[in-house]
């Protein structure tokens, strides 16, 4: 009886609820979500869930820009956020803890095109994911958070591990912090001739000589890591490697670029580098001597040299350009670097407007622009023709080096000749009232601005000098939250690989979220408390256990990281262009390990310049002829680089143009690198003095090739390995004895003069080198 | 309230309600409807819902002989009543009912009365009778129901698969704008409400005609406000915004055609091209259409990117014609070890493949009977391959078939009638064949709108000029007599050319090989070429030099725009190319170009060259005068000659110029040349009075054995 | 957890599709990376989830491919394509100032007092059905005139050689964008595995030249693999294509084999799937030793084909070679063909070098389009030709009656067009009687940009690349598609 009377009401009920649902039907569709909530962060983060949604999908019209802002709306905020949205009154794109009632909740939720956000026509769309993160974010109260980078760092607690035996330094607590969450176990310690093959790679840019292997490895029975890292961090070639890299931060060249794309003469200002870093020059100290070393009190020239960073950028000398439109680049490209390089921002885009994600408006972006506005140089200084005639490499402003400075603090200086050479510099000899440019454009000047800094990365104080020394005061002062990171990033990069920040070059809302945040922050703050000392910093990571492990990828792994984003095993990457050259001149025995100087221009595929120059009168670098003698041996970064046309066998393997300052290269993989390995004259010439040198000393073939092998690897070949590679030397022994004609011609790549006894021998054994040179394993750091 | 009196109550309402309907049915015509009670009728959509299923709850718990029967039955009864009522004011509400409406009307009503029969006549009917009742009982709210639904949801809402099919229809290429968009519009989103049946403010959207007459407001075209438009455009909020918030709304897009529509004259013959690009309508429409191109081949069988990744190969190109779409392009390169295995592989999507291009293949028979099962092929690609006719006719009928390239092939007339079995082919690329003109009039004939590219016509009126040979190696200034080569990029030419400063014809001498130089000349030289024009007459001048001086200075630098690579360029046996900026050349312009020079023995003398340009657009010009001074001594030089070039009268094109100062053999041991720059720029040029330029990147002096 | 933890469980969801689609690449499926959605290798992220299908069109391509003659240096419209009597009948005059209105000169004729109007020194005749007036330095161009779209309202903002061209290449005037055919890879990937999907060739005339840059054909932020290849004549097409001396075939194929062989090795010790797509590479860079030069080598071309584009065409280098070579990599399955043809800056005796740079061009041009056209490629293959402004209506320096030069113009200018798409026999656009501003139809280089992509099937607000948390797009944020120009 009772159960009937529920049936009945059961039946009546689900009428009412059919009721219902007819008249709800006009705003269901906020109730009718719910797919794909699975997975949802049980805890929603703003900085790390909310943000990258908000800043990718809504700041372009809800953002930082006044100008483009759409309904009044912003959504970057808080209180503009939360408060009632101009354009409809009584409604509010979020109240906390009511998604019901929040207009953006509706909005991205309608299937209504004309409400829908984002509007159909931005091309932009929420996933199911972001959506409910947005709505958990608002049900949870829709709290705001400064963005992360603009937070002070601060040190934390070192993070609990279970397993004690394995940290052997800071680094590593947080690292293995991590692998435990996810249930990884660290790789094992990386065999002792990877680890001194990994080290040499990371700290010189060389592999390790076979005299340091046998010193270090074979013979030592204590194999003292601690003093490796020493050692490698002291050698010279430590200073060449760290400034590879800069020289892409500083966009450096040895021609202006553009139109006529004439020489200049910047390498002292390389010399420099090399020399600060060799030095370990505190970072804060490096930074200030470039950007402001003129301004100091009672400078030295050497200080005055290193301003030179800032006139690294192209320079044109097209005739008849309009002088004014060319400074305004000049001034602007050292703000972008400023930004990029420095600051790990992307300024840039708030030169044409007000950034769209980051909290820079235009007038930030022209108060930066302000420091660099006053030096004395025109747009257009000379043109190309006059400039050759002339015989003038450097546009004023610029200082003058003699043989008397080398024997004073310039001695770092490698001077080949007893010409002067000019040296491009900053100054502040010429005031100009800095404005705003409508759309950047130099002809449209708008409000005037005082030089500045944004107040949003960290106050620009009144006790700071309203001049470029002040702005490197403020980039160095121990309260800017970004100048440490990025650097501590960016050396992150480059030994593992792939930085905390994936992207170091924007630390902005678009940019990547820190995978350690906490790590970086600890880093950042110890860097920054020992001083800004680069080589302690460096030791630090390559002393941790992280970084010592092996680099072998178990399929597991393989799966769940593959980008190796939890560190659980060693960095594994192709070696960068310079690199790789000069690990076939070190392994080949070629390498002319001279520091400094003027650049040289080793063997590059004839022609090129020819083919593309703007006449043969136009500037001296119309035709390329290569150097000759052990000039051609130099370390890469010595490597003449014409901006219009940068040497191709840096650029086949992802070197930037050094049009723009650079902070990450590409690390691709293509059939041009496969082409350059293998017939590229160096690495021929290479691979023939290195067979050279071993028929010399060693009569039996396994032994030879054995050599050959440990050369170029650092390793000895396993027996499959060698065997596989005595049969193709078999091959070729006969074959060449045979046809002695192509081993001729086969030895005969190459400047250095041919001393073989026995030229099909040599042949052989040169195919083998080529087969070394040309292994993944070779040009991959592991 | 007892189970007794509440039984009463029912019995009331129910009879009431019933009376109350008839009355309604009645009076129809008289009524006038107070707006309350024409709000109630509102009600309807939603209270039906309830009769239908408790008549069904009701007739299972007859089923099961529950006691409470007659409580189901009290409560069933009254909402169908109440329903029927409802729907009634309902339908009073818009204006002249359709006959859906009506027969909806009637069922609805049938089934209230059979329920109210149910009800009151329960006990007393039999068993039997009750059963025949529920059934049609049954019938009946089945039917409602659906003609319910068709007035809400549009005649066909319950056909299948209908609708779809619409979509299915492609766009031609230069669609009407009314009945390919505008109508279709109205037919999704409005003629649910606007129909004959069901005309909501007398406006009807199913036909062209109806839509100009317009509603209340009037013919929409003398409204000028454009009542439809507006109530569109109104906010959804209002209660004039169409369609009504509780029903699907336009798309922007469609609320753009639309309006566009209408701003044009809502003409029912308007069409695409006639649209102004800039409106918005044109990129909506064009969209449709490119959209629309999709679904021509939206019968193709499914292809999954799995397949067409598996598909792919080194040799071997699979892609979509673009995105979405299952017609696939193929591109096949030559490859070393080309097997019809690979024209095999395609099996899997033979049908997807619109577009086959093969290149430079060896085909054969079997692989034309393997592309007899490529039915979509719609483009066809042979050009280069190697195969002969008879294996080119296994091709049989394709009936898809519209391009065939097959040039650079050995086919001849042969496959004509092949060809022409293709109805449906348009374009046929066929030069560099053995077709005939007469095959290809036979074709014509046999398929009149077909084009047949034999060979571009335009091509023929070019005329092919020859370029100068080019002679190897060019080497002007020379010590040891040598030979040069005549060379030219075309075979079999013939290369004539005189030394006698003449210019040479077609009788002059042919260079059988190579030319011996063993004295200054110069050469003037052209090829020809049966069936080319014969290249332009070029020219090379070779000057034996074999005195250089150990010891030389000039008095004056060259003007610094112009130093090249100093001194040496006068004696370096290079010639300065036309760029005068290369640096193998060195000018002056206000100083003298004075030259001393000391040679070791002495030898005899007899002249003096100079190699130089004129170019008078920059200034360019010869000297005023060259004057050269000899001796046995520094101390005391006699002059042997002086030249004065002769003034230039008019504007010269660059080119190289020789000024030979010739005078008495004499013995020297030192020598001094002076060369005046142009003091004057004569005055016809832009430059009159300024100095002209004098370059020079090589010096000859002429000894009497050297000659 | 922390919430940072679910961060990176996200990203490895992602990082899974990474790896799947790595490692069918790593099998070696397709090298040059058409099929496979570019940026899967570019550790900088760039691909939106919710972004189109990259390596197949978004909608139905009227064009597939793109060869562009483009004549660096700006050709003057005035003696070409864009004929103004006027300016011989006021020869000398000056330039009215409500022409000139305010516009920025380059600094070579900005201290010029006055702007003496001067008209072109060459005849014009009417060509084709439309009776299109064309100037005699380009016959056989005229000839063709009812093939082509001749567009004589281009304009842009640039005055200066490196930006503008930098801006016709890259859509903007500033280094570090990627270049046209850079998108065009990235959008469309190539049909020929074995050859580059965008190529350039380079070639100098007679006249004023103005250089190169290897940055008009960079892939700027998008991945290298659609950097353009220049491909050079002589014996190296493509950078270090040749084996060294001494080493056959069967030697690179045996070494190869040795080469993969430790390799896989290599990769059975530590599981790097960057090892197989490196093997892969290298099976790709073999091809291509074999495709280039067979698609390079013009010898077989029948004597009647040579002798449409000109003997010159035999000549390596030459821009009627590079022409020939167009059609030949076309035919192949090149995506993106960019020719240069240096010489055509014409400061000062303009009529006579342009004479001379026009004979390189005129008949290979036209060449090119009929032999396209007999190939049934016209159809689908897009044909452009242009400089990167235009030229003064009035002379740069004093006025002199026998001859004179022009001064760089962005106002504007003319190009053509013919096939992929593009109405034929029309001329789109207009300038005043002086031949200085627009007046009908002003098409920018973004609409250039915009239409180019729509042509190739593409949406150019759809085509973008994150980069520094921004989606970049050829068109920048401006362009609409010109659609008159469309047939």
């Amino acid at each position: 009886m009772r159960l009937k009377h529920n049936l009945l009401l059961f039946g009546i009920l689900g009428l009412l609820f059919l009721g219902i649902w007819q008249l709800a039907r006009t705003n269901n569709s906020v109730s009718e979500q719910s797919n794909g909530a699975d997975n949802l962060p049980e805890e929603i983060s703003f900085n790390f869930h909310v943000k990258p949604i908000l800043s990718d999908k809504c700041y372009a019209c809800h953002g930082p820009d006044a100008n483009k802002r759409k309904a009044g709306l912003r959504l970057d905020v808080e209180d503009a956020a939360k408060s009632e949205l101009s354009e409809n009154p009584g409604k509010f794109a979020i109240i906390p803890n009511e998604s019901g009632k929040s207009e953006l909740i509706s909005r991205i939720y309608t299937e209504d095109e004309s409400e829908m956000m984002p509007p159909p026509d931005s091309h932009l769309k929420l996933t199911d994911q972001e959506k409910n993160i947005l709505k958990k974010w608002i049900e949870e109260g829709a709290e705001f958070e400064q963005h992360w980078a603009f937070i002070p760092a601060k040190k934390s607690e070192l993070p609990k591990v279970r397993n004690q035996e394995w940290p052997k330094n800071e680094i590593d607590y947080f690292i293995l912090n991590k692998i435990e969450k996810v249930g990884f176990d660290p790789s094992k310690l990386a065999p002792k001739e990877k680890l001194i093959r990994r080290l040499s790679l990371d700290l010189t840019g060389l592999p390790p000589t076979i005299e340091e292997l046998k010193r270090f490895v074979l013979d030592n029975e204590t194999f003292d890591y601690e003093e490796l890292v020493e050692y490698y961090l002291a050698k010279p070639a430590y200073g060449e490697r760290m400034t590879r890299d800069w020289l892409d931060v500083a966009r450096y060249a040895d021609s202006h670029g553009y139109q006529d794309d004439s020489y200049r003469t910047m390498w002292p200002w390389r010399d420099w580098v090399i020399h600060a870093f060799n030095e370990n020059m505190p970072y804060n100290q490096f930074l200030t001597w470039q950007i402001a070393g003129d301004l100091l009190p009672n400078a030295t020239k050497e200080q005055i040299l290193a301003t030179g960073f800032n006139r690294n950028h192209p320079i044109t000398q097209e005739g008849g350009v309009i002088d004014e439109e060319y400074r305004s680049t000049y001034v602007s490209d050292r703000t972008n670097t400023l930004g990029k390089g420095i600051l790990g921002l992307t300024l840039e885009c708030a030169k044409c407007h007000d950034h769209k994600y980051d909290p820079f408006s235009q007038k930030d972006y022209f108060s930066i622009y302000a420091f660099f506005n006053n030096v004395n140089e025109k747009g257009l200084q000379m043109d190309a023709v006059q400039a050759k005639n002339r015989m003038y490499y450097a546009d004023a402003p610029y200082i003058t080096i003699e043989d008397e400075d080398l024997n004073g603090i310039l001695s770092f200086i490698n001077k080949k000749d007893t010409v002067k050479v000019n040296v491009m510099v900053m100054n502040d000899s010429a005031y100009r009232n800095a404005h705003v440019l409508a759309r950047g454009n130099y002809d449209a000047p708008t409000d005037l601005v005082t030089a500045s800094a944004p107040e949003a990365i960290v106050a620009f104080m009144d006790n700071f000098p309203k001049n470029r020394l002040g702005l490197a005061m403020w980039l160095t002062d121990e309260k800017n939250p970004l100048t440490a990171r990025v650097y501590v990033n960016r050396l992150w990069a480059m030994i593992f690989g792939q930085g905390i920040v994936k992207t170091t070059e924007d630390f902005g809302s678009q940019g990547a979220l820190p995978t350690h945040p906490e790590l970086l922050d600890w880093l950042a703050v110890d860097f920054v408390e020992h001083d800004w000392d680069m080589k302690y910093l460096l030791k630090k990571m390559v002393t941790s256990a992280t970084y010592q492990q092996s680099s072998v990828i178990s399929p597991e792994m393989k799966k769940t990281d593959p980008e190796n984003i939890y560190l659980a095993r060693g960095p594994r990457f192709r070696l960068g262009a310079e690199e790789i050259r000069d690990y076939i001149l070190t392994t080949s025995g070629l390498l002319n390990d001279e520091i400094g100087g003027p650049s040289v221009k080793p063997y590059q595929p004839p022609g090129l310049w020819e083919e593309t120059n703007a006449g043969g009168n136009r500037g001296i670098l119309t035709t390329y002829v290569p150097d000759t003698g052990d000039k051609l041996y130099r370390r890469s970064l010595y490597t003449f680089w014409k901006r219009t046309l940068p040497p191709p066998s840096m650029t086949i393997f992802d070197a930037p143009n050094r049009d723009l300052c650079e902070v990450r290269r590409q690390k691709t993989n293509t059939p041009l690198q496969a082409l350059a390995l293998q017939n590229d004259e160096q690495v021929l010439e290479g691979a023939r003095f290195l067979a050279e040198n071993i028929t010399e000393h060693s009569s039996d073939n396994g032994e030879a090739i054995t050599t050959m092998f440990n050369s170029i690897l650092q390793r000895n070949p396993t027996d499959d390995e060698l065997e596989k590679l005595l049969e193709y030397h078999e091959t070729y022994l006969e074959k060449f004895s045979l046809d002695f004609e192509n081993a001729e011609k086969l030895i005969s790549v190459g400047q250095y003069e041919i001393n073989t006894t026995d030229t099909a021998k040599t042949a052989a054994l040169m195919m083998v080198a080529q087969v070394l040179y040309n292994l993944d394993e070779t040009i991959t750091k592991e | 309230m007892t189970e007794k009196s509440l039984k009463v109550f029912f019995n009331y309402t129910i009879y009431s309600l019933a009376i109350l309907l008839v009355f309604l049915l009645v009076f129809e015509q008289y009524l006038k409807i107070p707006s309350l009670i024409n709000w109630l009728g509102r009600w309807h959509p939603l209270i039906l819902h309830f009769p239908i299923v408790l008549i069904f709850v009701t007739i299972v718990q007859y089923w099961r002989m529950d006691k409470n029967i007659t409580w189901y039955l009290a409560i069933t009864t009254l909402f169908t009543l109440v329903s029927a009522v409802t729907g009634f004011i309902l339908s009073l509400d818009g204006n002249s009912k359709g006959n859906i409406i009506i027969t909806h009307q009637w069922l609805g009503i049938g089934v209230s009365f059979l329920m109210v029969v149910w009800y009151f006549k329960f006990s007393k009917l039999k068993d039997k009778s009750i059963k025949s009742l529920l059934g049609l009982l049954v019938v009946f709210i089945v039917l409602t129901g659906h003609y319910g639904g068709m007035v809400t949801h549009g005649q066909d809402f319950l056909s299948f698969g209908k609708s779809s099919n619409e979509k299915m229809l492609t766009l031609p290429d230069n669609p009407n704008i009314y009945t390919h968009f505008v109508q279709p519009i109205f037919d999704k989103k409005c003629v649910s409400c606007h129909n004959e049946n069901k005309a909501k403010g007398e406006l009807i959207l199913s036909s062209y005609n109806s839509l100009l007459k317009g509603g209340e407001s009037g013919p929409l075209m003398n409204d000028l406000e454009n009542t439809l438009l507006h109530r569109i455009e109104l906010p959804r909020e209002d209660d004039d915004h169409m369609p009504p918030s509780d029903e699907e709304q336009l798309t922007e897009s469609e609320v753009a055609i639309l309006k566009n529509w209408f701003e044009l004259g809502a003409s029912e013959s308007l069409a695409f091209t006639e649209l102004d690009p800039e409106s918005g309508i044109f990129k909506i429409v064009q969209n449709k259409i490119n959209e629309s191109k999709a679904q021509s081949w939206s019968d193709l069988p499914e292809v999954t990117d799995k397949d067409l990744h598996a598909l792919n190969s080194d040799y071997c190109t699979i892609r979509r014609l673009y995105h979405g779409a299952n017609a696939l392009q193929v591109l096949i390169f030559p490859q070393k070890n080309y097997s019809i295995k690979v024209l095999q592989n395609l099996k899997p999507v033979s049908n997807n493949i619109i577009e086959l291009n093969l290149f430079d293949l060896p085909l054969t028979g079997k692989e034309m009977k393997l592309l007899n099962s490529f039915e979509h092929l719609e483009s066809l690609n042979i050009r280069g391959c190697t195969i002969t006719e008879e294996d080119f006719n296994e091709l049989e009928y394709l009936k898809n078939l519209k391009v065939l390239k097959a040039y650079d092939t050995q086919l001849g007339d042969e496959v004509v009638n092949r060809l022409a079995s293709f109805t449906s082919l348009r374009d046929l690329y066929v030069f560099n064949t053995n077709i005939t003109s007469s095959g290809v009039d036979n074709l014509r004939s046999k398929n009149k709108n077909l084009n047949i590219m034999i060979e571009a016509t335009e091509a023929n009126d070019f005329k092919a000029v020859l370029p100068p040979p080019t002679l190897e190696p060019a080497r002007y200034f020379f010590r040891d007599p040598f030979y040069v080569k005549f060379e030219h990029p075309l075979n079999q030419i013939d290369f004539r050319y005189t030394t006698d400063s003449k210019d040479p014809d077609n009788n002059s001498a042919i260079v059988s090989d190579s030319l011996l130089i063993d004295k200054n000349c110069t050469l003037k030289f052209f090829a020809s070429k049966v069936g080319w024009e014969s290249s332009i007459i070029d020219s090379m001048t070779f000057l034996r030099s074999n005195q250089i001086p150990p010891r030389f200075k000039l008095e004056y630098p060259p003007n610094e725009k112009y130093i090249g690579k100093g001194g040496q360029l006068l004696f370096d046996h290079e010639k300065g190319p036309m760029n005068f900026g290369d640096s193998s050349w060195m000018a002056y312009l206000e100083n003298d170009f004075i030259l001393s020079c000391e040679f070791d023995e002495i030898f005899t003398l007899n002249g003096v060259i100079l190699s130089s340009m004129v170019h008078t657009d920059p200034y360019l010009f010869p000297p005023s005068q060259i004057m050269v001074y000899g001796g046995m001594d520094a101390g005391n030089l006699r002059i042997l000659g002086t030249l004065r070039p002769s003034e230039i009268k008019e504007r010269e094109e660059q080119h190289f110029e020789y000024y030979h100062c010739a005078f008495q053999p004499c013995e020297v041991k030192f020598i001094k040349v002076i060369v005046q720059p142009l003091h004057k720029i004569p005055i016809w040029h832009q430059g009159k009075g300024e100095r002209g330029w004098f370059f020079i990147d090589e010096v000859v002096f002429k000894s009497v054995e050297g000659v | 957890m922390e919430p940072n933890d679910e961060l990176m469980n996200e990203k490895l969801n992602i990082n899974r599709r990474h790896f799947f689609s790595k490692l069918s690449v790593g099998l070696g499926t397709v090298a040059l990376g058409s099929l496979m959605i570019p940026g899967l290798f570019t550790r900088r992220g760039g691909l939106d989830a919710d972004m189109p299908m990259l390596g197949v069109p978004h909608f139905a391509p009227k064009a597939k491919r793109i060869i562009y003659l483009f004549q660096a240096g700006a050709p003057s419209q005035l003696e070409s394509f864009d004929y103004k009597p006027l300016l011989n009948e006021r020869m000398g005059e000056d330039l009215p100032e409500s022409i000139r209105n305010g516009q920025r000169l380059t600094g070579m004729t900005a201290n010029q007092d006055q702007f003496p109007l001067v008209g072109s020194f060459t005849g014009f005749k009417q060509y084709g059905q439309n009776g299109t007036w064309i100037s005699d330095y380009f016959p056989h161009i005229g000839k063709i005139v009812d093939e082509i779209c001749i567009v004589k309202s281009m304009h842009t903002e640039a005055i200066n050689h490196d930006p503008a061209i930098t801006f016709f290449q890259t859509g903007n005037q500033n280094s570090g964008r990627p270049s046209m055919g850079s998108w065009m890879s990235y959008g469309l990937g190539n049909e020929n595995q074995n050859l580059p999907a965008f190529v350039v060739l380079t070639s100098r005339g007679k006249g004023n030249s103005q250089g190169l840059y290897s940055k008009l054909w960079s892939s700027g932020f998008l991945d290298s693999k659609h950097q353009g290849v220049l491909l050079r004549s002589g014996k190296d097409p493509v950078l270090y294509l040749n084996d060294p001396d001494g080493i056959s075939r069967s030697d690179k194929r045996m070494m190869l084999d040795k080469i993969a062989d430790l390799n896989n090795q290599h990769y059975h010790r530590v599981h790097d799937e960057e090892i197989q797509s490196r093997i892969a590479q290298y099976e790709m860079a073999y091809r291509m030793q074999m495709s280039v030069p067979e698609v390079m080598n013009i010898k077989e071309e029948p004597e009647s084909i040579i002798k449409m584009y000109g003997a010159e065409a035999l000549i390596p280098g030459t821009f009627a070679a590079n022409c020939l070579q167009a059609r030949r990599l076309a035919e192949n399955g090149v995506r993106f063909i960019q020719l240069y043809h240096q010489g055509w800056d014409q400061h000062g005796n303009l009529p006579n070098e342009m004479s001379k740079q026009a004979l390189d061009v005129d008949q290979a041009s036209a060449a090119l389009v009929l032999d396209l056209k007999q190939r049934g490629m016209l159809d689908d293959t897009l044909v452009i030709w242009g400089g990167e402004f235009g030229r003064t209506n009035y002379c740069q320096g004093r006025f002199r009656p026998d001859n004179y030069g022009r001064d760089h113009h962005p106002r504007s200018f003319s190009i053509w067009m013919a096939g992929g798409g593009v109405k034929k026999g029309i001329s789109f656009g207009e300038t005043d009687e002086f031949g200085y501003n627009i007046i009908k139809d002003p098409v920018h280089i973004h609409d250039f940009h915009a239409t180019l992509l729509h042509l190739m099937g593409i949406d150019h607000e759809q085509l973008t690349y994150k980069y520094q948390g921004r989606r970049f797009r050829l068109t920048d944020v401006a362009g609409n598609v010109v659609n008159d120009l469309i047939a």
